[in-house]
């Protein structure tokens, strides 16, 4: 039977390779954040990254299944796939534009699937605000408050003083996706 | 007067009714001093199945049945024992016909056993809000769970007036369910944005409805049917924005709402322009009334925004069996400014450029259903659809393009298609394993209003209802030729090995597709590589120079090969007419053109969306 993430590695036009393995460290947060941040418009973009990356444990990777999968994670023992990869499905955890309102559905994990309805100003605020990874001290108290909140609900990610949020801005649908 | 509007089961679970919300508003805006309420009738069905069962049927069990049962009546199955107060006695009847793994019969029937418990739930919510009128709406599989709510009101409260609408009361329909079922008081056929207000207000004024078109009604034992008025269609000023706030506030606290991401139903015209003018022979969707109407652009946008900000749903299913063309300039364009991220379903016809096409993505549109049905120009001719294979063909790998989803099916089973038709389709389908896929290839059936209904002479002389209406309406036989909307007919038609390989190229086509990417991509010195990464094909880059890119590049649009010779000459490019042929012959060889008699249409596309395994 055909694994279910063979269709992923499907070659398409607007793919990015990278060459050299990309260290998700935590040491040092501000490069891992922007490139996180990278990771996240790619797949906003429907766009294509082949990459290999070495994790860093204290990283949870839990967190970036919806992201474009490394092809291998340094240390990972083929033939199975690394959990990032078998776990990844196209609009895992996306967010929607609405007036006055943000709609974000999360199944990276489906025991803990959720839906949120942001419609308060400093949720939408800091959820923008934070696309662009930011540091924590450079957030006003309100700010702040929220792009934590975020974090708990796992929305955003934060590497030492850095937040970035993380889903993935659905505009492009994988096909099929029909209404009904 | 209070008026207690119902949408039962098989309605979508997951959406308000469009005839509910429309119709409680005009109640509300035309009958002086009335007032509505409804009953959610599929949410409630849903709720209690999943209460009574511990969870075990399941909103997905609901809507498999309520979108695989409606060509077999599963639905109205499943009720008709609660109809008639008899739940055992047709429920050794379990129909042999069913093809198996339609849906799973163990469910059905205990869905069946649980229907009667429902009935009665239902009724006593609906008396509760003591109503004097109770409408019931029905479509499709509605009309059984309706008639049994409806006669379990009338045999606790006479007095309540019970009248049915919807598109299976149109026409000979309606009269056929009045005048078998004597505790339906009334029956509105046809459009209700004007009868039923008028309706109400005779009903509460005592006043006699023998001059109210096309309504059915009690002359004391005797069932009238009042002429309905030909052709007469509801103008779009009359039909109002549905009223969807008692259905959110169902649906906000509902057991379900966890299994659920509702959508919004709106509708911004009604009939079809191109059925005006030319009646696909297979389609019975409008009725008796082809008229097209549509709201303004700018009404659409007005309710959708409205709709979208208070329900804060930006799933929208349009109602519309043909999209208005004026919506392209004047729609579209301001729903891409507006920024959200919507996602919109529509039907429209596939005579579309490639900036239409676009413009649909950038609108929010995400699925279309364009009406493709074959790929063949002479069955397309058929059936009246007036488009071509090529037509259909760029449809397909420009929606790609823009990453829309195409709703389609491959049909056959028409009077006069050959099997010639169909071998040099089923030939080339490997080549199309990138695009999108036909859901399957379906073998057309006979529906009321349809041409091919209309007219015995087009090719389906002998027809009988089809048969699940037998088993589930207590009817005499030659009732049924009204009641029914679904006919059986002998085959027309291809038939036999063409059929069987017509079925399977379409499998494998699935099978294939979500590993299957055949693009082009720009390089260096205007080259233009066609990468082929199709399943079954070997991985190859075709790299095209010079004439050749141009030639490619202009058969986007479907081309002959003397079209394509006259094409390059007028951009000064000679080529050698051998050259030409020889090429165009490698092209087909190598399955980058769709070759219908002399026309080529280019096949790579220039982006690839991302593919959803269709068994995820």
């Amino acid at each position: 039977m055909t694994p279910s993430y063979e269709h992923l590695a499907l070659d398409r036009p607007r793919t990015h390779t990278l060459d050299h393995l990309v260290d998700l460290d935590t040491n040092a947060p501000a490069r891992a954040s922007k490139f996180i941040a990278w990771l996240r418009e790619r797949q906003s973009e429907a766009e294509n990254v082949v990459w290999h990356a070495h994790v860093d444990p204290a990283l949870d990777p839990t967190l970036l299944y919806h992201l474009p999968p490394p092809l291998s994670v340094a240390g990972h023992q083929a033939p199975s796939p690394h959990p990032w990869l078998a776990a990844h499905r196209p609009a895992m955890c996306h967010y929607r534009m609405g007036p006055g309102f943000i709609l974000v559905q999360d199944v990276r994990q489906p025991s803990t699937a959720a839906r949120f309805e942001l419609d308060e100003p400093a949720l939408i605020d800091a959820f923008t605000h934070c696309l662009r990874p930011r540091q924590l001290t450079d957030l006003d108290g309100n700010r702040r408050e929220a792009a934590l909140a975020l974090v708990a609900e796992r929305l955003a990610l934060r590497l030492g003083d850095w937040v970035t949020t993380l889903p993935t801005r659905m505009r492009r649908w994988p096909t099929p996706s029909p209404v009904v | 007067m209070r008026v207690c509007l119902a949408a039962m089961p098989w309605q979508a679970v997951d959406t308000p009714s469009l005839a509910v919300g429309i119709l409680r508003r005009r109640v509300a805006e035309a009958v002086a001093g009335a007032q509505s309420t409804e009953y959610p009738g599929a949410l409630r069905w849903a709720e209690y199945l999943l209460a009574e069962t511990g969870a075990a049927v399941t909103p997905a069990h609901y809507m498999l049945v309520a979108d695989k049962g409606i060509g077999h009546g599963l639905g109205d199955w499943v009720f008709t024992g609660a109809l008639r107060d008899e739940p055992e006695r047709r429920h050794s009847e379990w129909p042999a016909d069913v093809p198996q793994g339609v849906v799973d019969p163990a469910v059905l029937e205990r869905m069946r056993t649980l229907a009667a418990g429902f009935v009665a739930e239902a009724t006593a919510e609906i008396l509760a809000l003591r109503p004097d009128v109770v409408g019931f709406t029905s479509t499709f599989m509605q009309t059984v769970p309706s008639l049994a709510v409806a006669r379990a009101i009338k045999r606790q409260r006479p007095d309540v007036k019970v009248v049915f609408g919807g598109a299976n009361c149109d026409g000979p329909m309606g009269h056929a369910i009045h005048r078998n079922h004597r505790f339906v008081d009334f029956v509105v056929r046809g459009e209700g944005e004007i009868v039923l207000p008028t309706l109400l207000e005779r009903i509460e004024a005592g006043k006699p409805v023998a001059d109210v078109p096309g309504l059915c009604w009690w002359d004391g034992e005797q069932s009238v049917a009042n002429a309905m008025v030909a052709h007469q269609t509801v103008p779009p000023a009359l039909i109002p924005m549905p009223d969807y706030d008692a259905w959110f506030a169902a649906m906000d606290v509902s057991p379900v709402r966890e299994y659920l991401s509702p959508y919004l139903f709106i509708e911004g015209s009604r009939g079809c322009w191109w059925g005006e003018r030319h009646h696909c022979t297979f389609c019975g969707l409008n009725g008796p009334r082809m008229g097209f109407r549509s709201k303004p652009a700018d009404r659409f946008l007005a309710e959708l925004t409205h709709l979208v900000e208070r329900h804060r749903v930006l799933d929208v299913m349009t109602a519309d069996n043909i999209m208005d063309m004026a919506y392209y300039r004047h729609l579209l364009p301001r729903l891409a400014e507006t920024g959200w991220d919507l996602r919109i379903q529509f039907e429209a016809k596939a005579n579309v450029s490639p900036q239409q096409i676009a413009q649909l993505s950038a609108a929010g549109v995400c699925a279309v259903q364009f009406g493709i049905e074959s790929l063949n120009s002479r069955v397309l001719k058929i059936m009246n659809k007036g488009v071509t294979a090529a037509t259909n063909l760029r449809v397909l790998r420009d929606s790609d393009d823009h990453h829309l989803t195409v709703l389609w099916n491959y049909l056959y089973g028409f009077p006069d298609e050959s099997e010639h038709d169909y071998w040099p389709v089923i030939e080339q389908m490997p080549a199309l394993v990138h695009l999108q896929p036909p859901a399957g290839a379906t073998r057309i059936g006979l529906q009321r209003f349809s041409p091919y209904f209309e007219k015995p002479e087009l090719g389906f002389a002998h027809r009988r209802p089809a048969k699940f209406y037998g088993r589930v309406y207590d009817v005499p036989e030659a009732e049924l030729e009204d009641l029914a909307y679904f006919f059986e007919c002998d085959d027309a038609g291809i038939a036999g090995g063409v059929e069987k390989a017509l079925v399977e190229a379409i499998a494998d086509w699935r099978a294939n597709h979500p590993f299957s990417s055949l693009f082009r991509m720009e390089g260096p010195d205007r080259t233009l590589t066609l990468r082929d990464r199709r399943r079954g094909w070997p991985r190859r880059d075709h790299v095209l120079t010079g004439w050749r890119r141009d030639a490619y590049e202009a058969l986007d649009r479907g081309r002959t090969e003397e079209s394509l010779r006259r094409f390059l000459a007028e951009q000064e490019i000679t080529v050698d007419a051998a050259d030409l042929h020889d090429w165009l012959s490698s092209l087909r060889r190598h399955g980058l053109v769709f070759a219908e008699g002399d026309e080529f249409v280019a096949l790579a596309t220039t982006d690839v969306p991302v593919r959803m395994r269709t068994d995820d």
